[in-house]
């Protein structure tokens, strides 16, 4: 108490609020006089009793620099008195200071940038009650791991009892009807406990509690997400009891989730959450369905005192007992490499997929910002050298009249840290203006990644250590070389003194190691570039350009079969007839679309397993015309091949290689699972990579007429309700959505297009990865490629600074100045040849790393060095033409009178 | 002692103190807190005066090591200074013991006099 009211009073005093200096004098004088009289009484002659008084009570100066001291803070009065300094030499130089804050600027804003990023993508926490305590069920360890199950065997982990409690989601899509629309909205159903074992923040109402699950109907009730509420109800208070139409039912709102609460499926926004008993209403056999993994996930929480081992033990108890079920035939079927064990996966973090598909992605950028960010620190500190010649005299006078030299360290250091702090937080303003860049190539797709990537506490943090990292990384060297000054010649020669002895050296090697740096940067984005370039140029088999999808929905204008057949077919008369329109087609699949199956096939003298899977896809006639797949023996599918007329099918060349070598399939059968009639084959199509660009072999692919989809046994139509229209178009295929909507507006008011998007933003949404990595690898190559242009600039003006008289002397001897010229030149050119050699050594090592996101070239590719070195190497001398000019132009005359 | 200099424009603060206040530092507190319970009011030169006396000459306080003593007993609350007038006329600055000094002293003897007796039986005992 009693020092903290000191420390209080001293930093009051530290304001100049404490007794002035006058007071504290006059209290000294009179104690002198006091201490003289004494002495004058004991019989001292007077001159020498003051000198005794003195002698004894010591200085008025040095009392009164101690009490100056007790009165104030003197490390506060000195920083104050260095931030002051700083801010007149920092403003007195605005080049440097531009300069110092920009480099630094880039480099924290790119690595704040990134950062943001890794924590929304790969390190936050789900804002629900303690999440480490929380674990997805799955099975399956290792590269098979999966978190898809079904409802009956979360009963059988419901009794589990080394968790406090399990619960089950199933993710959907709603159609949320309103006077004005329909809307699709990303829902889920769950388990009655759902609210309860997530423990998930409510803003308003409940969540679920113990509604049953298997009692259809029972509770018609929903929550919503804050988001939904503020955007679609309102944010109105009186939400809770409201209700909402989802499908063809109306439900009433419980509860309203908290802010930041979207579910567990990272990177999904999940608005509405329903009971599964609403689900039984519709699919009442689900319960007892267990035929297969219908991509329920389920979710335990640990109970108290129960550790993960222990909880998977019990867990693959219960796994392996069900699997052992009569009725789960299916588990142990030949060839099957699954359903081998239970899995926990820690469930704090949400589901994996996103973090597996970015993390190394993240990982790359966040190597990539980290270099550029030792760039442009060694930007600075070469800025910080190049001055320390101009101030060598200053720092001379000061240590010369007895400056300590820690005292002026830290000064130095104060500078530094100024520049740090302007660079962080012109760094964070890029940082958030760089993130919303950065999503911006994240939003694309059908179902866009929801990353809230704002600047949060974690981040700053990381970020105020980056720039305190910095700080120092740029501040420490030059400050001791500064100070550290040969006294008597930087007196005489003033700032234009010429240590003939010291080279600079250490600027050079900063050049360098920026060089190498850059080198590696732009290897790297040259690669990536190259590869993404390479993957949108291949030949994948279909031609890409020129194309529309639309995918059509008309689940909610609730049509009989027949009537969504006839429905397709007027859209499809409608399409055709428009002018710019080549050829138009329905197929339930589309090109790289995301979607990935495998079906079995029984084919005479195959084995039915997955290793003889084939993909399949249903088509309207023109599909193959539209994608640009010639049709290589047989015939296309024509408006014949209809319900009721001999199943047909056309085959791709890859599927007609595996199962029938070089003989003819046409004419041939199989049967496809799970139909069990038999399609025959009537043409073979060309090869496509259908499902991935970067597959090594096209998939084997079954096409199938949408008119002959047939439900089961009873042969009955099950017309799709859902289709993508593709449609090849002589013109750009993007004008012609508007026309697209309002006709199928016109056909059916309750139609929905969820998806209208041309061939190459598909394929385009399907290489995010790519598209990340190379457009941000180029943004910080470019970065660094500027950054250590400034450097390099920055050492070789020092550098000729500092030999002008050298020159003057040359020229003055009758060099040209062209040889002056092309001595600075070369002096460039050998630094930065001994950058982009070592640069090149450590990027062959270092984009070993990229090769998954390679394509058509390798990490060592001539093409991709040699460009690198060249666009290195032009650029420098670029940056070194400047110097080198002015050396040449150095006046004689003027530079000896000078010294 | 290293000199002091000083720069220009920048003071040059060294870390260091006078010497005597490392010795000092503590009891200087606490001997200054029972001068001025037992005799009142007093300016600077008369605390130093009074310790020197009782110490028999040999505790003489520099200025620089008294007043900001002083100055941190006023910081902390424990005294207090006031500007007065002497019995020979002169201005001097007064310094009088508060209420929370008292407390302070009276804790700090009782303190002293443990330590003191502890130290005083360690060194008594027999080797």
């Amino acid at each position: 108490m009693i020092v903290l009211r000191e420390w209080l009073s001293r930093l009051w005093g530290t304001f100049r609020r404490g007794r002035p200096d006058a007071d504290l004098q006059e209290e000294l004088r009179l104690h002198l006089e006091l201490a003289a009289e004494d002495d004058d009484r004991r019989g001292s002659a007077p001159d020498a009793a003051a000198r005794a008084a003195q002698l004894k009570a010591g200085g008025i100066a040095q009392a009164i620099e101690a009490q100056r001291d007790q009165r104030g803070l003197p490390w506060l009065e000195d920083l104050g008195r260095d931030l002051r300094y700083t801010s007149h030499t920092l403003i007195n130089a605005p080049g440097f200071t531009i300069v110092a804050v920009l480099s630094l600027a880039l480099g924290i804003g790119a690595n704040t940038a990134i950062f943001t990023l890794m924590d929304a993508v790969l390190f936050r926490t789900m804002p629900i009650e303690q999440p480490d305590r929380l674990y997805f069920l799955g099975h399956d360890p290792g590269p098979l791991l999966e978190l898809s199950s079904n409802f009956p065997i979360f009963e059988r982990y419901q009794t589990a009892t080394v968790f406090s409690g399990v619960t089950a989601y199933q993710s959907r899509t709603f159609l949320v009807r309103t006077s004005e629309a329909t809307e699709r909205v990303v829902g889920q159903y769950v388990s009655g406990n759902y609210h309860a074992v997530v423990g998930a923040p409510m803003a308003l109402g409940r969540g679920f509690s113990s509604e049953a699950d298997r009692q259809p109907g029972g509770s018609l009730l929903a929550v919503i997400s804050h988001d939904y509420w503020l955007t679609r109800l309102g944010g109105s208070a009186d939400v809770i009891g409201r209700m909402l139409t989802i499908g063809d039912r109306s439900v009433t709102i419980v509860g309203v989730t908290a802010q930041g609460f979207h579910g567990l499926n990272a990177g999904q926004r999940l608005h509405i959450t329903l009971p599964m008993s609403v689900m039984a209403l519709d699919a009442p056999r689900f319960f007892g369905d267990k035929s297969g993994w219908i991509g329920m996930a389920i979710v335990g929480r640990l109970a108290s005192g129960v550790s993960e081992p222990e909880a998977l033990a019990a867990t693959d108890v219960l796994f392996q007992r069900f699997m052992q079920e009569p009725d789960n035939g299916w588990a142990r079927m030949p060839g099957r490499d699954r359903f081998r064990a239970a899995a926990l996966v820690p469930a704090a973090r949400g589901t994996f997929s996103l973090r597996t598909q970015y993390s190394k992605p993240l990982w790359v950028l966040m190597a990539m910002v980290g270099l550029l960010l030792v760039i442009a620190c060694a930007n600075v500190a070469i800025l910080f050298l190049a001055r320390s010649t101009d101030r060598a005299g200053e720092m001379a006078v000061r240590l010369s009249i007895g400056a300590g030299r820690s005292r002026l360290i830290r000064q130095l250091l104060t500078e530094s840290a100024v520049l740090a702090l302007l660079g962080g937080a012109a760094g964070v303003m890029i940082a958030i203006w760089g993130t919303d860049a950065i999503l911006s190539v994240f939003a694309i797709g059908p179902s866009p990644a929801a990353i809230d990537a704002t600047l949060n506490v974690h981040v700053l943090a990381v970020t105020a250590a980056v720039v305190f990292l910095t700080g120092l990384g740029f501040g420490v060297i030059p400050a001791l070389k500064s100070t550290r000054v040969d006294l008597a010649p930087a007196l005489k020669d003033g700032a234009r003194a010429i240590h003939g002895a010291r080279r600079p050296t250490l600027g050079k090697a900063l050049v360098v190691a920026q060089i190498a740096l850059c080198v590696v940067l732009v290897t790297a984005a040259g690669l990536l570039a190259g590869s993404l370039s390479n993957l949108k140029d291949f030949d994948a088999g279909f031609s890409r350009d020129r194309v529309l999808l639309a995918d059509i929905d008309i689940s909610g204008a609730r049509l009989s079969p027949e009537n969504r057949l006839r429905f397709f077919s007027e859209l499809l008369e409608r399409m055709r007839g428009m002018r710019p329109v080549e050829s138009v087609s329905f197929s339930s699949r589309t090109p790289i679309d995301f979607s990935s199956q495998l079906r079995r096939i029984e084919v005479p003298g195959f084995e039915a397993i997955p290793r003889n899977g084939v993909s399949p896809n249903t088509v309207t006639p023109g599909y193959f015309k539209t994608f640009g797949l010639n049709v290589i023996r047989g015939r296309d599918f024509t408006d014949a091949d209809r319900q009721g007329t001999q199943p047909v099918a056309v085959i791709s060349d890859a599927m007609a290689r595996h199962f029938f070598g070089n003989g003819d399939p046409i004419g041939r059968t199989f049967v496809l699972g799970p139909d069990t009639h038999k399609t025959f084959i009537v043409g073979v199509v060309e090869d496509a990579r259908h499902e991935r660009l970067r597959s090594d072999t096209p998939s084997r692919m079954v096409y199938l007429p949408v008119a002959q989809i047939t439900a089961g046994l009873d042969g009955t139509i099950n017309a799709p309700n859902r289709l993508a229209l593709s449609l090849r178009t002589t013109e750009e295929p993007a004008a012609l959505a508007a026309d697209l909507h309002r006709e199928v507006r016109a056909i059916n008011k309750d139609a929905m297009l969820p998806y209208v998007r041309t061939l190459e933003q598909q394929i385009d949404a399907a290489l995010i990865p790519e598209h990340l990595l190379s457009t941000l690898s180029s943004w910080f190559a470019g970065i660094a490629l500027l950054l250590a242009c400034v450097g390099l600039y920055g050492v070789m003006a020092y550098n000729v600074a500092r030999r002008t008289r050298e020159i003057g002397l040359r020229i003055a001897l009758g060099a040209f100045p062209t040889a002056i010229l092309s001595r600075v030149l070369r002096e460039t050119f050998v630094v930065s040849a001994i950058g982009v050699a070592i640069g090149l050594s450590i990027a062959l090592a270092a984009t070993r790393v990229l090769s998954t996101y390679l394509f058509g070239l390798t990490p060592d590719d001539p093409a991709t060095l040699v460009g690198a070195t060249g666009l290195l190497l032009s650029v420098a001398l670029l940056a070194g033409f400047l110097p080198a000019r002015h050396a040449a132009s150095i006046n004689p005359v003027g530079a000896l009178r000078d010294q | 002692m290293k000199a002091r200099l000083h720069s220009i424009g920048m003071p040059n603060r060294e870390p260091e103190r006078p010497e005597s206040a490392a010795v000092l530092q503590g009891t200087l507190d606490l001997m200054v807190l029972q001068t001025l319970a037992t005799l009142g009011p007093l300016h600077g030169y008369a605390v130093a005066a009074r310790l020197e006396q009782v110490s028999g000459g040999s505790l003489r306080l520099n200025m620089g090591t008294l007043y900001p003593g002083l100055m941190r007993l006023e910081q902390r609350g424990l005294v207090r200074g006031k500007w007065g007038v002497t019995e020979n006329n002169r201005r001097a600055r007064f310094y009088a013991i508060t209420a929370a000094g008292r407390r302070q002293l009276a804790a700090e003897r009782v303190q002293w006099d443990h330590t003191a007796s502890i130290i005083h039986t360690l060194l008594r005992e027999p080797k």
